[in-house]
């Protein structure tokens, strides 16, 4: 009889307790929804009032003709003629184009001697490109100008190019290394268990299902890089016309803004709104692209 | 060809006379320097099932991979005493390491079949991958192969679909279908209805006592009566005081069910402990 008096004292004290704790639990619940409430619209309100600041100011430039003229200088008569932003975008577009291709093959391979090879020198060639994700851009951009302008005495699209690498390699290389890594390793077992050669399971299992997710860090990687100002602009100089060869100078999307706000007309500077909206829609564009690869990958 | 002597004590009794498919001559697995499994010696019969006992943390996982040195994944394995397929160290220089894993495949615990590919080739992964591109081959090998796994008549009509479209069961003899069309001439089944429900574990089991005729199976597994359903011999391991996995008893699975020599054997069938 007594063991059933000292169970039910025992089951109501936790009980008791069950039911303390959870209002507990639930005072505190409301007070951290109030804080993540808060960060949220810290992280909104400026972002929303940028957008719409974008929008109001900048929308009213977007025009055929801005994106099929070249920058013009205003006259006296005609102060408001700055042209459109056509060779801006035709020099982005090599640049990082260019980038691109020098980065992702390059980024990928590394990623896969990475994640293959668990020595003591892969770990640290892993270290060194974490320590070049976390460096300001405006770093590789003087090192750029520093290594090539000043040596060559002279301004190609290309520099950018290698400059933008930079940025890309290391960002597309932790991206890759992760996903990678997300792979099961029992795949990798079942592959082996089969007979297979490990670089056959490699290529053969683990990358494909990596895929998605390689080319989601790459987006990404890419929508940083397009609105990067500071690696280019010491090094590609600059080009008044639509310019398909990246051996010349080049004009840009950040540069053209960095132009206008320095030396441009007052009606150039308003312009800035403009091309900075292109740009955004630009960085949106790749980031939303970056994230369907990644749905997919989910889903699988 | 074999130059390694029977090992009388360890070999199931009426299976003397039988050349072993594989031998084990006092096989060590260490992990950096500390063995996980201690001295094991036992012959696994040709075209029977051979199931590895034991409670958690005896090795017999350990002991498994070692017999296809999947084990060599994890850092700093190694093993030492010898583990023979057909007379040959497979430790030695004679086999490749890749052909030897042709040789001796292996399902795992959990189905793990290519999620990029169909369920065809899924099949025939292993026959690619040694560079088999003959269409008409590996046609014929989907059909033999996923009928010895016994799903070709569930599967015939969407070979092409991705193998994730299958459950959890039929994905499991997919697993066994892609071991199978390498012809392997032994295959180490890891636990593999572990993660099945009751009716895939049935199909499963019944799946093993078919799949004798092609290979030779051995078998890691949890659950006693399944021991006792499907294999044909038994090796029962426990952890010693270093916690390292020994060999207690190895003989057919009706005196190790039935007539048990080894205490320690008597007490775990019983169930009190374990």
């Amino acid at each position: 009889m007594s063991t059933t008096t000292l169970e039910n004292n025992a089951r109501e004290l936790i009980r008791n307790k069950a039911t303390a704790s959870y209002k507990k639990r639930e005072r505190w619940s409301k007070v951290y929804t109030g804080f993540i409430a808060l960060a949220l619209a810290i992280a909104i309100v400026p972002l929303a009032s940028i957008i719409n600041d974008l929008l109001g100011r900048g929308l009213r430039f977007i025009t055929w003709g801005f994106f099929t003229q070249n920058v013009a200088q205003p006259s006296l008569m005609h102060p408001q003629d700055v042209g459109g932003i056509a060779n801006a975008i035709s020099g982005s577009a090599i640049i990082v184009g260019l980038a691109v291709a020098i980065s992702v093959p390059l980024a990928i391979f590394l990623a896969i001697a990475i994640f293959e090879f668990k020595n003591r020198f892969m770990k640290w060639v892993l270290l060194i490109v974490e320590i070049f994700v976390g460096l300001p851009s405006v770093v590789f951009g003087v090192f750029a100008f520093v290594a090539l302008v000043l040596v060559s005495k002279q301004f190609h699209a290309y520099y950018g190019s290698l400059a933008l690498c930079f940025i890309m390699v290391p960002v597309s290389t932790v991206n890759s290394v992760a996903a990678l890594r997300s792979v099961p390793s029992t795949l990798n077992e079942a592959g082996l268990s089969l007979g297979a050669r490990p670089s056959r399971v490699m290529f053969r299992v683990i990358f494909p299902v990596a895929l998605p997710r390689i080319m989601t860090g790459i987006f990404l990687a890419l929508s940083r890089t397009v609105g990067e100002t500071a690696p280019v602009l010491f090094v590609v100089g600059n080009n008044l016309f639509v310019n398909w060869n990246l051996n010349k100078q080049a004009a840009t999307l950040p540069g053209t803004i960095w132009n206008n706000l320095n030396q441009g007309s007052p009606y150039g500077q308003l312009e800035c709104w403009g091309i900075a909206l292109v740009l955004i829609a630009f960085v949106f564009f790749f980031n939303i692209l970056g994230r369907l690869f990644l749905a997919r990958a989910e889903k699988k | 060809m074999s130059d390694i002597q029977p090992t009388s004590t360890h070999t199931a009794g009426d299976q003397r006379t039988v050349t072993p498919k594989m031998r084990l001559t006092d096989t060590t697995v260490l992990f950096n320097g500390k063995a996980a499994v201690k001295n094991i010696s036992f012959d696994i019969a040709e075209h029977q099932v051979t199931a590895l006992i034991g409670p958690s943390g005896s090795g017999k996982t350990t002991l498994l991979r070692a017999m296809n040195r999947l084990h060599e994944l994890t850092k700093n394995a190694t093993v030492t005493g010898q583990i023979a397929l057909d007379g040959t160290n497979i430790y030695g220089k004679e086999i490749p390491l890749t052909v030897l894993r042709s040789r001796i495949g292996m399902v795992f615990q959990r189905p793990n079949p290519f999620p990029t590919m169909t369920i065809a080739e899924n099949v025939v992964a292993g026959l690619k991958f040694i560079g088999m591109n003959d269409k008409k081959f590996l046609e014929e090998s989907v059909e033999r192969s996923l009928t010895a796994a016994a799903l070709w008549d569930a599967v015939k009509d969407r070979l092409n679909a991705p193998a994730g479209t299958l459950s959890g069961g039929e994905q499991q003899r997919l697993c066994v279908a892609r071991a199978l069309a390498v012809e392997p001439e032994v295959i180490l089944m890891d636990e593999p209805t572990a993660s099945l429900d009751p009716i895939s574990t049935q199909q499963i089991e019944d799946l093993m006592s078919s799949l004798k005729q092609f290979t030779t199976v051995v078998i890691v597994t949890h659950n006693m009566q399944q021991a006792n359903r499907i294999s044909d011999n038994c090796a029962f391991l426990l952890m010693d005081d270093d916690r390292a996995g020994q060999l207690i008893e190895f003989d057919t699975t009706d005196k190790i069910f039935n007539n048990p020599k080894d205490p320690r054997t008597v007490d775990y069938i019983a169930g009190r402990f374990g």
